[in-house]
C-alpha cells in the first residue's frame, strides 16, 4: 500500500480525475472515448499508475457528465441522463448550485459504497453475472422498460407512441442473428447502429435550445445561485433514503455485463418517485430526483468492475479500455489476477478510492466558476451551449454526419414537445431496445422457437413479475389519481 | 391549432411512420442466418404497438376532444436557428473546425439577441480558439482543416 | 501538449537509431498507420506493437491513428484518399472485407492495394470445464446422436466464426442452434453458464479464462497445430473438415512505388525474426505469415470471393 502514499499516483489520480470531469462533461465524450485518448501514455507507465490513471479518469468522467445535465440540459454521458429531470428544473429555478452539491455528494456516496461492495463482494456478484442467461437479459430489459409507466406522466397513449419511436431507431443497423443491414438506406455510418448519446443529446438539448431561442428571455427566477451549495445536514439525512435506492439498484444493475449506468440512473429514479412521500415533487425540481440517479450510476462505475475482475470479462465500453490497460502491461484480469498480481487489483480499489477523494475536491473547486459560466447573458450561453454541442458530437466518431443526426433529433424533440409527448419513453426505447430484441431472438433460437423459455428460467420469470408488478402498481396509481 | 387538432395530426403521423416502418421492416432481405423472428419480426411487432397507439389517441381525440389550447411556440425562431445549425454541418468541411465554429457562435449569438460589435466579434473568435484548443490541441481529435485550405 | 499525434513523434524521436536499412532510404519521414478499431482494441494494440519494433529497423516515425466510425469504413476512405508515398496504410483484418460486402460504400476494401498480410490469428472451438466433452470429436459424436439438440456461440452476426459454425453444423449434420452475439464477452457468459456447449473464437479473447482453468480447447480451426499448444489437435483431425483464417496486414493507397514495397518487406522480415518481437507476438498466439506484395494481393482477392461467396451462398448479401 506505499504507493498510495507516493506524490506521484496522488498526483496521476488528481490529473486523471480532473480529465475525466472534463471528459464527461463534454457531450459527446463519453467515459470511454475520455479513457481511450489517454490510453496510449499509459503504455510507457509502470502499471500500477497506469491502472490510477485509467480509473481516475473512469470516475472522474462518470461524475463530470452530470454538470452539464443540471446546468444545461444537455447530459455530457448516457447515465447522466435521468439527471437531467428534475437537475435541469433546479438550475432553471435558479437552483443550479443546491443541485450540483446534490449531485456531488450523492455521487461520492455511491462512488464510495460502489467501491465497498467491489472490495468485499466480487465473488458473490461475479455469481450473479453468470446466472444471467439470453431469457434473463429479455426480462431484465422489459424491467427497464416497465419504467416507462411511473414515467409517462400521465400520457400513456402518447407514451407508447414515443417508446415505439425510441425502439424503431433502435433497430436501426446490422441485425443482431443475422447481420443483414437493417434500416440503413445503403449508408455506413448507420451500420453500427444509432448511438444514445446522438439522441438524448439531441431530444434534450438541441430542442431545449430550439425552445429557447423563441422566449424572450430566460425563465427569471428572483435570485439564481451563483455559488456552490453543498447540502444541509437535515437535506443529506432527507436525502438518504433515495440514495440507499440509488445504490441498491446500481449495485444490481452494474454486475449485469452490458445493462449499465443509465437503466440504473432510470430505475432509481423511477423507485425513489414510487417510496417518495411527495411524488408529485419529481419532475419540478426534487433534491430526491437529482440524489437518486446520481448515487446510481456512481455504483455502476464501482460494480461495472465485477465481471472484468472476477471472469476477465468487461462489462462495458470502459471495462473494456480497462482491460486493454492490463494487457499493455502484460497483465490478463480475471480470476487468476488476484493471485498472480494483487497488488494491481489492490492498486486498482486504490485508485477508485483517489479518484472518488480527487472528485470530491475538485468538485469544491471548479463547480462555483461553472455556475458563472452558465449565468452569463443569453445569447452567448445559448452559442457557446450549441458550440459545445456540435463539437462534442463530432468527436466521438469524427463524424460530420453525426451532427446532421443530432440537430435532427433536435427538430424531433422539438416536435414532440409541441405535440406534448413525453420523450423519456423514446430514450428509455433507444437505450433497452437492443438489448430486448437481440435476447429475445436469442432466447427464442436457443429455445427451438418456444416462448416457455421465458418463464422456465428462474431469473427471467422473477424479472418479468417485478416488472409487472410494477407496471401495474404505477397505472393503478395513475387511474385512482385521474378519477 | 388547439388541442384536439393536434393530437389527432399527432396520431395520424403516428399511424404513418407505423406503416412506412412496416413496409420497410417487410423489404429487409431474409438471410438463411436468419432466425424463425427474422429481421423485420421486432421491427414489424413494434410499427403495430406504434399504430395501435396512434389509433387510439385519433380515436380518443374525436369522441373526448382536449379543450386546453397548447401554447403557441415561435416556430419561425426555432427553424431559423435550426437552419444556422445546418449551415455550420454544411460548411464545416469546406472551411475547417476553428472557423465554421467561430462563424457559428457568432451568428449565433448575433440571432439570439446580442448586440453586433467588437464584444461579439470577440466571443466568437474566442470560442472558435478556445474548442479548437481543447477538441484539437488538447484532445488530438482530427477536425476539419477546410477543404478550402487545402486541408483533408 | 498531450496530443496524441506529437506524442507519438516525440517518443519516436527518441527511440530513433540510425536506420539499419542504409541500402534504401524511406522516402517520407513519417508513417501513419490507420486502424478502426478503438485504443486498446485488437489492430490497434497490433499496430502499436509492432510500430515499436519497426521504429529502429525503418528509421522512420510511426503515428498510430484510430479512426472510427462506419464500421471502418471511414479508416478506409481515409487512406484510400491519401497521398500514395508510403506515408498512410491502413491495419487490415477481415472486416474490412465484411463491411465492404454488408454495406458498399463508396471505398470498398478495393479501394485499398494490400501491402502485406503479416499475421494468421488462431481460431479454437472451446467449451466450459465442467463439459462432458474432451474433445471436439466427442462433441460431434453427441451431436450428431441428438440432432438438433445443440448450442453454438459466435461472437457477431455474420462473422467469419459464425459462418464457420453454421458450415460445421451442416457438414456432421447437427442441426445446432447457431446463436450470435454482441462480441465476445457475451459469448463467454453463455459458455461459463452452460447455455451454450461450444464456443469459437480467437485464443487472444479467450486466454483469462483459460488460464484460470474455466475453459476447455478442443480443437483448433486452422491448417496446422499451433506451437504453444501441441496437444491441441485441429478439427480436421477430429474428422470435421473446417478451417478457419483470420489475417492481419497492412493496405495502402493504389499506386505505392515497388521501392517502398519492397522496404516493407524487407523490414518485416527482420522484425518478425527479431526475438524480442517474436517472444511478443508468440504470447498472443499469433502465426506469423508474411506474405509481399504480390502474394498479399492475391490472398486478399481469393479472401475476398470466398467471403463473398459464403455471405451468398447463405443469402446475407445479394
Amino acid at each position: 500500500m506505499g504507493a498510495f502514499t507516493d506524490v506521484s499516483v496522488i498526483a496521476t489520480a488528481f490529473g486523471g480525475t480532473l480529465w475525466g470531469i472534463l471528459g464527461g462533461a463534454l457531450p459527446g465524450i463519453s467515459p470511454s472515448i475520455a479513457m481511450a485518448l489517454l490510453l496510449p501514455f499509459t503504455y510507457g507507465m509502470e502499471p500500477i499508475p497506469a491502472i490510477v490513471l485509467l480509473a481516475s479518469v473512469y470516475v472522474g468522467a462518470e461524475y463530470g457528465g452530470s454538470i452539464p445535465a443540471i446546468l444545461i440540459r444537455t447530459p455530457g454521458t448516457n447515465a447522466a441522463a435521468a439527471t437531467t429531470l428534475d437537475g435541469y428544473e433546479m438550475a432553471r429555478q435558479g437552483r443550479g448550485g443546491e443541485a450540483l452539491g446534490i449531485s456531488l455528494v450523492s455521487g461520492l456516496v455511491g462512488g464510495l459504497f460502489g467501491l465497498g461492495v467491489l472490495v468485499v463482494a466480487t465473488e458473490p456478484l461475479a455469481r450473479v453475472a453468470l446466472a444471467f442467461t439470453p431469457p434473463a437479459y429479455f426480462a431484465l430489459a422489459v424491467l427497464g422498460l416497465s419504467v416507462i409507466a411511473g414515467l409517462a406522466g400521465g400520457a400513456l397513449t402518447k407514451g407508447l407512441i414515443a417508446a415505439s419511436l425510441g425502439l424503431m431507431i433502435a433497430t436501426v443497423g446490422t441485425d443482431p442473428v443475422s447481420g443483414v443491414p437493417r434500416f440503413t438506406f445503403g449508408s455506413p455510418e448507420l451500420l453500427a447502429g444509432i448511438r444514445p448519446i446522438l439522441v438524448m443529446v439531441g431530444l434534450f438539448a438541441v430542442a431545449e435550445m430550439l425552445v429557447q431561442i423563441g422566449e424572450p428571455d430566460w425563465a427569471k427566477a428572483e435570485a439564481r445561485d451563483t455559488r456552490l451549495k453543498l447540502p444541509s445536514l437535515a437535506l443529506f439525512r432527507r436525502l438518504l433514503p433515495a440514495q440507499a435506492i440509488g445504490c441498491g439498484i446500481g449495485t444490481f444493475e452494474g454486475v449485469t455485463p452490458g445493462a449499465g449506468g443509465t437503466i440504473a440512473a432510470f430505475m432509481a429514479y423511477n423507485e425513489a418517485k414510487r417510496w417518495s412521500r411527495d411524488p408529485d415533487a419529481f419532475g419540478k425540481g426534487a433534491p430526491e430526483g437529482v440524489a437518486a440517479p446520481e448515487a446510481a450510476n456512481n455504483v455502476v462505475t464501482a460494480t461495472a468492475l465485477v465481471p472484468l475482475l472476477s471472469l476477465g470479462i468487461p462489462g462495458s465500453n470502459s471495462a473494456a479500455i480497462l482491460l486493454g490497460g492490463f494487457l499493455v502491461h502484460g497483465l490478463t484480469p480475471g480470476p487468476m489476477l488476484f493471485e498472480r498480481a494483487p497488488e494491481v487489483v489492490w492498486g486498482l480499489y486504490g485508485g477508485l478510492l483517489l479518484a472518488n477523494i480527487a472528485m470530491l475536491l475538485l468538485g469544491l473547486v471548479i463547480l462555483t466558476p461553472t455556475l458563472w459560466l452558465v449565468n452569463r447573458p443569453k445569447p452567448y450561453l445559448v452559442a457557446a451551449i450549441l458550440a459545445l454541442i456540435v463539437s462534442g458530437v463530432f468527436a466521438i466518431e469524427q463524424s460530420v454526419f453525426d451532427i446532421g443526426l443530432v440537430l435532427g433529433f433536435g427538430a424531433l424533440g422539438y416536435a414532440l414537445r409541441w405535440a406534448g409527448v413525453p420523450v423519456l419513453p423514446l430514450v428509455l426505447g433507444v437505450v433497452l431496445g437492443f438489448m430486448l430484441e437481440s435476447n429475445y431472438r436469442r432466447s427464442l433460437v436457443l429455445s427451438g422457437g418456444d416462448h416457455a423459455v421465458f418463464v422456465e428460467d428462474p431469473v427471467a420469470l422473477g424479472l418479468l413479475a417485478a416488472a409487472l408488478l410494477l407496471t401495474g402498481f404505477s397505472l393503478w396509481r395513475e387511474f385512482r389519481r385521474t378519477t | 391549432m388547439n388541442a384536439a387538432t393536434r393530437d389527432i395530426t399527432l396520431g395520424i403521423a403516428a399511424l404513418a411512420v407505423a406503416g412506412v416502418w412496416w413496409a420497410l421492416a417487410a423489404a429487409i432481405p431474409v438471410s438463411l442466418l436468419a432466425d424463425a423472428v427474422g429481421p423485420g419480426g421486432v421491427p414489424k411487432a413494434v410499427a403495430m404497438l406504434m399504430a395501435a397507439a396512434g389509433a387510439v389517441l385519433v380515436l380518443r381525440s374525436v369522441l373526448r376532444p382536449a379543450r386546453e389550447r397548447p401554447a403557441r411556440p415561435a416556430h419561425g425562431r426555432a427553424a431559423g436557428l435550426l437552419a444556422l445549425l445546418l449551415a455550420y454541418v454544411l460548411g464545416l468541411p469546406l472551411i475547417g473546425y476553428p472557423l465554421a465554429l467561430g462563424l457559428l457562435a457568432g451568428a449565433v449569438a448575433l440571432y439570439a439577441g446580442a448586440r453586433p460589435g467588437l464584444g461579439l466579434a470577440g466571443f466568437a473568435a474566442a470560442i472558435g480558439a478556445l474548442f479548437w484548443f481543447v477538441f484539437v490541441r488538447v484532445m488530438g481529435i482530427p477536425f476539419p482543416a477546410g477543404t478550402l485550405f487545402g486541408g483533408l | 501538449m498531450l496530443t496524441r499525434r506529437s506524442f507519438a513523434a516525440a517518443s519516436a524521436a527518441a527511440l530513433v537509431p540510425s536506420p539499419l536499412l542504409a541500402q534504401a532510404r524511406y522516402p517520407v519521414p513519417t508513417v501513419t498507420l490507420v486502424t478502426h478499431s478503438s485504443p486498446g482494441g485488437g489492430s490497434d494494440v497490433f499496430l502499436r506493437e509492432l510500430i515499436k519494433h519497426l521504429q529502429p529497423v525503418m528509421g522512420v516515425n510511426f503515428a498510430v491513428e484510430n479512426v472510427r466510425g462506419g464500421s471502418g469504413a471511414t479508416a478506409v476512405a481515409r487512406v484510400a484518399r491519401a497521398r500514395p508515398d508510403g506515408s498512410m496504410f491502413y491495419a487490415t483484418t477481415p472486416t474490412y472485407i465484411q463491411t465492404t460486402l454488408l454495406s458498399r460504400p463508396e471505398f470498398g476494401y478495393d479501394a485499398l492495394d494490400p501491402l502485406a498480410i503479416v499475421f494468421l490469428d488462431p481460431e479454437v472451438i472451446y467449451t466450459r470445464a465442467e463439459s462432458p466433452f474432451r474433445t471436439l470429436a466427442d462433441a460431434v459424436a453427441h451431436a450428431k446422436a441428438n440432432p438438433g439438440r445443440q448450442k453454438w456461440g459466435a461472437a457477431n452476426p455474420a462473422s467469419l466464426e459464425r459462418i464457420a459454425f453454421e458450415r460445421m453444423s451442416r457438414l456432421i449434420g447437427a442441426r445446432a442452434a447457431v446463436v450470435s452475439h454482441e462480441g465476445g464477452g457475451d459469448l463467454m457468459i453463455n459458455v461459463l453458464n452452460g447455455t451454450l456447449d461450444l464456443g469459437i473464437g480467437e485464443i487472444q479473447e479467450i486466454r483469462s479464462q483459460l488460464e484460470a482453468g474455466r475453459i476447455r480447447l478442443l480443437a483448433v480451426v486452422t491448417e496446422a497445430r499451433l506451437p504453444d499448444f501441441p496437444d491441441l489437435a485441429t478439427a480436421r483431425e477430429q474428422g470435421v473438415d473446417l478451417v478457419v483464417t483470420k489475417f492481419r496486414g497492412l493496405a495502402g493507397p493504389k499506386g505505392i512505388p515497388d521501392e517502398v514495397a519492397a522496404i516493407w518487406h524487407e523490414a518485416l522480415r527482420r522484425v518478425l525474426e527479431s526475438p524480442a518481437y517474436r517472444a511478443q507476438y508468440a504470447k498472443e498466439s499469433l502465426v506469423p505469415a508474411l506474405m509481399a506484395r504480390d502474394e498479399a494481393r492475391r490472398f486478399t482477392t481469393a479472401f475476398a470471393a470466398e467471403v463473398e461467396r459464403d455471405l451468398r451462398e447463405l443469402g446475407v448479401v445479394r
